[in-house]
């Protein structure tokens, strides 16, 4: 995690063409289980995706090559757009954040999940102080809900799911 | 069980703005305290205006104390029912709403979890398929068309739903009543009622199935001609003769209903039952359907269990000899 | 006129208080649900369907008329300031608007949007009052080939969205038509691409695909930078108003937009991504400015912005004169007639005529409010890019989830959006550009569908593309489109390369 993030100098692209081969031949073999219709048509099921199968996997060779050629730009390598240091750390906060939302918001409401989503994701983008950060995160996902499961009426369950003092009414 | 006095129902009516107004408080002791309906489709679809359809008469008729409602869409209902049938096996206050369609779904996509792990409580409604051709077109009767079939099936092209639901289904079906192999059929799917009533007015195909109540004003204002009606007797009211009296043996109607989830024991099956039938029987349900148009093909419990089981073995006959099965 | 003698009975009915205030509300609605990414205006409707037992029919259409025009106007200023669009149809007005706000010019383009909308907007509603009728018998003659025929024409638009590289872009083109191929296939029913997963059947939902490429990706993109430690992420210098030169500008843009938004807009199989990506084409092509193009070009906001109003003027067309919805918008709002017992369709003017006309006259009435909210509101949707990075970010970031749970209640979504955060992240940091793999997501079904539709009914003849006049015509602009701009570049250079030969012979 913290190495890939940092690695510049032609890898990130090279990595970035291995992994569209990988999505073309991800759908040559989708292509391949649909199922051949028993009614015969000009065009069946599968000539238009395997024809963008093949496509992405042509352009997949190109962009390979042209990685290995050092002719992909990739940000990292950029000197406006460069990360400062601790990209990694920044990164993994973040995706720490999501990870917590999915966990969450299924479980014990978007009450908590969206409060320590919130904090995590303020802790990514450098907020210094951690339990403001859950303040905030709070009173912002307990807006949300309002806002969302009790004026709009999307349906997102109970603001906690530990305790009947929030649950909608 | 609490038995439903026709006072109780007047009262339950005469309050239903009261009721609206404050849901948790109605007068009569509701035959549930919750019920948490399940719609396996996006709000604003068919299955999903049954339900609130469903909401609206059981509050009005103080059947019910309040709803909670979930949806869960895709692919026919087949993302939603699995669901239901795991988070809500048991419970004698869930509902969920569904009909044909899922039956169809269910074999297309060979789904593991299909309409047979649930319990049949009572189908409410249905509507009949129509097969229709522009007002522009040469078919004057379903005659001419039958013998255009006859000639070459492939030169005939027919509109309908996505392949493999209701409007496809009836086109196989009339194909094999006609001596024809249904896979010979020239039919264009449209996703969505509104492309297909498109192509069928601007004359860009021969003809089109779908429901009535899809097609009814586009007769109404003679954009479209009806050759013939699916359902076992004419629509009231619409001078259009069914395929049986046209010599055509073939039936199919689009139906809906509600099921309850597995596990639930006899007692409770049953009071879900007498709820159903309640509704059915209230004021505000029957002005809803008579306000919808739709058709009331109430029929509750066992003998809805066998009517499903004969539906579910056609519909894969049927699907088979599309090669969709 | 009598059209306009029942236009004036619907301002009637419109204008009054206790019905003017749901118009109102819809407006502030809309804008709101089109401000937040994620949940859109048929989302929105659908919700409120339940009201039709208690509001009486009038109140409601004026309310969804509001929220509808109201999304519209909204779904602009998230693109805009932040390049998060919550619904394809405003992706194509992030592209140069977004760049116009890094710049400082933030002011000026939420300005052209709002104005661009209003302008087109009342166009479109015009054009619904007095052409409908004429315009939708033109929209009936279009049949799968010619929808065909359309969607290779956009195919060739799409070049002006490319970006940098065209391998690059290609590449985005290609994710995006592979993508666009996930569910059960409509013709035959067969599912493609879904490895098993029953969430898959119906294909991959674009909103979904859009707010995590463009929402989730930009955030980890920014977090992975960490350049916000220096203060601002955006420049906030420069005036929120209109310059003389912007107005010269914006205006033509605005009324190309009009016409190219407000015909698509009533096809039946049409929607609002075409005309916003052809408007992006012909102005990128039209411009003195050619070289602004993707620094932030404000033509690049005007024109699409208009399409995307025009259009949504367009789609009630085919809904109240054939009662035929276009949109999953109008497919709500046709259920929310049938809620009312009114069965939309061809005799909806003659038996609904009130009804229907208090409905186009709260559609001008809603473009004014919304000219009149959104205009000074322009300067303090500014402001939010005053709101410190972390807040701002941690805030989109738990909306953006929270919205597409909400609207579909599947944990399975929320994965995509995260996964498709990360493939926007990685394209942003390979200069890989976004808008051509939504383009293929939307462009690839409608080619193929409508292609083998048109085969259906020709009976696998492929004369048929070339036979029907229409689709013919279609398919010689796009290959004008295509050769054309290469011919006229051969033909200037070639006297040039003549003379020194001629020259030499001499």
């Amino acid at each position: 995690m913290s190495t890939w993030l940092k690695i510049s100098n032609k890898r990130f692209p090279i990595a970035a063409g291995i992994g569209l081969f990988v999505l073309a031949a991800v759908g040559v073999v989708g292509v391949m289980n649909i199922p051949k219709p028993i009614i015969d048509d000009a065009v069946g099921p599968r000539m238009l995706p395997a024809a963008a199968s093949l496509f992405l996997l042509i352009l997949a060779m190109g962009f390979t090559q042209a990685a290995y050629q050092g002719r992909c730009p990739d940000a990292a390598d950029d000197p406006e757009m460069a990360p400062r240091p601790g990209g990694a750390v920044r990164g993994a906060w973040l995706l720490a954040g999501l990870a917590a939302l999915m966990g969450l918001l299924a479980t014990v409401g978007i009450g908590a999940a969206g409060t320590v989503g919130f904090a995590l994701f303020a802790q990514a983008f450098g907020s210094r102080s951690a339990l403001r950060a859950l303040l905030i995160g709070f009173l912002f996902s307990l807006a949300i809900w309002l806002l969302f499961d009790q004026a709009l009426g999307v349906k997102l369950g109970p603001f906690l799911s530990l305790g009947s003092l929030f649950t909608a009414g | 069980m609490i038995s439903i006095t026709r006072r109780r129902l007047l009262i339950g009516a005469s309050l239903a703005p009261l009721a609206a107004a404050l849901p948790r408080m109605a007068f009569a002791a509701p035959m549930f305290e919750s019920i948490n309906m399940f719609i396996p489709a996006a709000p604003g679809g068919g299955w999903d205006g049954t339900g609130r359809a469903i909401e609206a008469a059981s509050k009005s008729a103080g059947l019910i104390g309040g709803f909670q409602f979930e949806n869960v869409s895709g692919a026919g209902g087949m993302v939603g029912l699995p669901k239901f049938v795991n988070q809500r096996k048991g419970m004698g206050n869930a509902l969920l709403v569904g009909g044909s369609v899922m039956v169809g779904a269910g074999i297309a996509n060979k789904s593991p979890v299909t309409i047979k792990d649930v319990t049949p409580i009572a189908r409410l409604t249905e509507e009949a398929g129509v097969i229709a051709v522009p007002a522009s077109s040469p078919f004057k009767t379903w005659k001419d068309l039958e013998n255009a079939l006859k000639a070459n099936p492939k030169a005939v092209s027919v509109a309908g739903g996505s392949a493999g639901g209701t409007d496809h289904l009836l086109l196989g079906m009339l194909l094999r009543a006609l001596k024809l192999n249904p896979k010979d059929a020239s039919y264009v799917a449209f996703s969505g009622g509104g492309a297909a009533i498109a192509a069928i007015i601007g004359g860009q195909v021969s003809a089109g199935i779908s429901g009535y109540s899809e097609f009814a004003e586009q007769v109404a204002a003679g954009r479209m001609r009806l050759l013939a009606v699916s359902g076992n007797k004419r629509i009231p009211g619409v001078d259009v003769p069914t395929l049986k009296e046209l010599g055509v043996p073939v039936t199919a109607a689009n139906w809906r209903g509600v099921f309850a989830p597995p596990g639930i024991n006899a007692k409770q099956k049953q009071a879900l039952i007498d709820y159903m039938t309640a509704l059915n029987k209230s004021q505000a349900w029957k002005d809803i359907v008579a306000q919808r148009k739709w058709s009331d093909v109430f029929l509750a419990g066992d003998a809805f269990a066998k009517e499903l089981a004969e539906d579910i073995a056609e519909t894969e006959a049927a699907m088979k000899e599309l090669g969709l099965a | 006129m009598s059209t306009f003698d029942a236009l004036m009975g619907g301002f009637a009915t419109a204008l009054q208080p206790g019905i003017l205030l749901y118009g109102v509300g819809g407006c502030f609605l809309g804008t709101l649900v089109g401000v937040l990414p994620g949940i859109g205006p048929a989302l929105t409707i659908a919700l409120l369907l339940p009201l039709t037992y208690k509001v009486p029919a009038a109140a409601m259409f004026v309310l969804f008329a509001g929220i509808y025009y109201g999304a519209m106007y909204g779904g602009s200023t998230t693109s805009i300031l932040i390049n998060a669009p919550g619904e394809s149809a405003t992706m194509v007005t992030a592209m140069e608007g977004n760049r116009m706000a890094r710049r400082g010019r933030a002011g000026p383009a939420l300005a052209t949007a709002a104005i661009g909308s209003f302008v087109a907007g009342t166009i479109g509603t015009i054009a619904l009052t007095f052409f409908a009728p004429w315009v939708v018998e033109i929209a009936l003659a279009f049949g799968p080939a010619e929808y065909a025929a359309l969607s290779v024409l956009a195919l060739v638009a799409v070049s002006s969205v490319l970006g940098n590289s065209t391998l690059r872009g290609l590449i985005a083109l290609a994710v995006g038509l592979l993508l666009g191929f996930v569910g059960v296939d409509l013709q035959t029913g067969q599912p493609r691409l879904t490895f098993g997963a029953a969430e898959l059947l119906d294909g991959v939902e674009v909103t979904v695909v859009l707010v995590g490429i463009f929402a989730v990706g930009e955030a980890l993109f920014l977090a992975w930078q960490g350049h916000f430690a220096d203060g601002e992420v955006m420049k906030l210098s420069g005036s929120v108003k209109l310059s003389r030169e912007d107005w010269k500008r914006s205006w033509k843009p605005w009324l190309r937009g009009a016409a190219l938004g407000f015909p698509f807009g009533a096809l039946p199989a049409g929607g609002s991504e075409l005309p916003t990506l052809l408007s992006y084409y012909a102005e990128k092509r039209l411009s003195k400015h050619p070289e602004e193009f993707g620094k932030g070009a404000i033509e690049g906001v005007a024109g699409p912005e208009a399409a995307n109003n025009a259009s949504a003027a367009g789609v009630l067309m085919p809904l109240l004169t054939l009662g035929i919805p276009t949109s999953a918008t109008a497919a709500v709002i046709l259920s929310a007639f049938q809620g009312y017992g009114i069965q939309p369709g061809p005799l909806l003017f003659t038996q609904q005529s009130g009804l229907v006309w208090t409905l186009i006259a709260s559609l001008y009435i809603g473009n004014v409010i919304l000219l009149l909210l959104n205009l000074p509101l322009v300067g303090l949707w500014v402001k939010l890019l005053y709101i410190p990075s972390q807040w701002l970010y941690a805030g989109i970031l738990v909306i953006s989830t929270v919205a597409v749970y909400g609207a579909g209640n599947s944990l399975f979504d929320v994965g995509m959006l995260f996964a498709f955060g990360v493939l926007g992240f990685a394209m942003r940091r390979l200069d890989i550009p976004a808008a051509p793999l939504i383009v293929g997501m939307i462009l690839g079904p409608l080619l193929e569908q409508s292609m083998r539709q048109a085969l259906v009914i020709s009976q696998g003849d492929w004369g048929t593309f070339a036979s029907r006049p229409l689709s013919a015509s279609l398919l010689a602009i796009a290959a004008a489109l295509l050769v054309m701009p290469r011919l006229v570049s051969m033909l200037r250079k070639a006297p040039r390369q003549e003379s020194p030969a001629s020259d030499a012979r001499q």
